[in-house]
């Protein structure tokens, strides 16, 4: 996703430009370290990053119900709860990401997309403590 | 990109689960290995055309349904 690196550039470039601000800037601190640069400054996010995360999660959905069919997965059970809250998180975090592209507001849409992203991974997680 | 890892290890588990269902199983580690050449497309080519762009929102707005009804009739299931 080139895209991605050339707006993560544009934004590494912005905190750069403002770090290099009038002589009236206050001087950094000795103190403390300048503040790092926050993981939404690196992320962005366009129509094809949406469909990939929809075609994962669709993925561990269907992973979920084979490994229910197998008996691998009990339903009710506690691991069950929580992969279908993590499937039920990502699926809602997608569709607010995938609503806020369309309403062309790129920093909900990455903050969505991250909270997609951090659910669906836990989806995984949850996937393989049931298959122990 | 990270969902890469993500689908890589959900298809790790439906490979394991595979050989006790079969067919079904072995259907989601090809809809994973979909999905990944799909991450490699994507960093490939980039929809450049007004066309492609188009078709990109049209795919969007399909799978968002599709997903939305698959997950909720798995996550009932999950729930019992």
């Amino acid at each position: 996703m080139r895209r991605f690196l050339s707006l993560a550039l544009v934004a590494a470039l912005s905190v750069s430009a403002a770090a290099c601000g009038p002589a009236t800037t206050p001087p950094p601190s000795t103190a403390a370290p300048p503040p790092a640069v926050t993981p939404l400054g690196d992320t962005s996010v366009d129509e094809q990053a949406i469909v990939i995360a929809y075609q994962a999660l669709e993925v561990a959905a269907a992973t979920a119900d084979t490994l229910i069919v197998t008996k691998v997965i009990t339903p009710g059970s506690q691991r069950a709860i929580e992969l279908a809250n993590a499937l039920d998180g990502a699926k809602t975090w997608l569709n607010v990401a995938s609503a806020a592209l369309r309403a062309g507001n790129a920093t909900n849409a990455a903050v969505a997309f991250m909270q997609a992203q951090a659910a669906l991974e836990g989806a995984k997680n949850a996937l393989k403590g049931a298959e122990r | 990109m990270n969902f890469a890892s993500i689908i890589a290890a959900i298809a790790d588990v439906a490979e394991k689960a595979a050989p006790l269902i079969g067919p079904e199983a072995a259907a989601v580690v090809d809809l994973a290995e979909s999905v990944l050449k799909l991450v490699d497309t994507a960093k490939a080519d980039l929809p450049t055309t007004a066309e492609q762009r188009a078709e990109l929102s049209r795919t969007r707005d399909q799978l968002e349904q599709q997903v939305n009804a698959h997950v909720d009739k798995t996550t009932r299931a999950l729930r019992g």
